[in-house]
């Protein structure tokens, strides 16, 4: 296995792992009433400061291991297949983080649209759902990251 | 754009083999590639770029068409 390779096995085991984990933690939170806690931007803040640095320590951690048992010949620059592996799997990851997005935009226009016929008045500046929306975006990045390195991965081991 | 192996064969491991069994590694290393993308080609999976072909057949000291043949 190639160097790349490794660091892209680490990329995706270290975001399904830490990520899994605080998302987890915020949908709990969330169903148990935590939006209406005044604490709960302050807590899913730290939580996300936590597993921020949970993934740096954890990925540089791991790249020392891969790089110690990686051949030195091979931990140089990229070469032409994995550039062009990466190229094709960072154009998919885009492309599902602009689908993503939009599809967020349309989910929350038509909630805005519908709100006040269903009678619920919906607060989009309460500390709650501010912070639910931008975990959501977060959690876009996260799923196009976790595409762009699996698919990187497949695409090295099926021009192999 | 077409499925499949690219329509290009190539003569790396026997050129490799004449070269005193030069490795996938020692040729990886010359060119600036990782043994992978030599197994990639050695294995008519991955076609290179122009440069790399070039660089490949350099190494060989023979032309670039003595390494790759189209048969599309």
């Amino acid at each position: 296995m190639s160097f790349r390779e490794k660091h892209l096995w680490i990329t995706v085991l270290t975001t399904v792992l830490v990520w899994s984990v605080y998302f987890r933690e915020l949908v709990v939170r969330v169903l148990d009433g935590g939006m209406a806690d005044p604490r709960f931007p302050v807590v899913m803040g730290l939580a996300f400061a936590g597993a921020v640095f949970v993934v740096a320590v954890v990925e540089v951690a791991l790249t020392a291991i891969a790089t110690l048992t990686t051949p030195k010949a091979e931990r140089g620059m990229r070469d032409e297949r994995e550039v062009h592996a990466a190229l094709k799997a960072s154009h998919v990851a885009l492309m599902l983080l602009i689908a993503l997005v939009v599809s967020l935009s349309v989910a929350a226009y038509f909630t805005a649209l519908a709100a006040p016929t269903f009678g619920t008045h919906l607060d989009v500046t309460s500390g709650g759902v501010l912070v639910v929306m931008a975990n959501v975006m977060i959690a876009c990045i996260v799923v196009a990251e976790l595409v762009r390195a699996g698919l990187t991965l497949a695409l090295l081991r099926a021009l192999r | 754009m077409t499925k499949g192996p690219p329509p290009i064969r190539n003569r790396i491991r026997e050129l490799r083999f004449h070269a005193g069994e030069m490795t996938q590694a020692d040729l990886a290393a010359r060119i600036g590639m990782t043994r992978q993308t030599i197994v990639a080609m050695e294995q008519g999976k991955y076609s290179p770029s122009l440069e790399a072909a070039f660089r490949i057949a350099a190494v060989f000291e023979v032309a670039v068409t003595e390494v790759f043949q189209w048969e599309g």
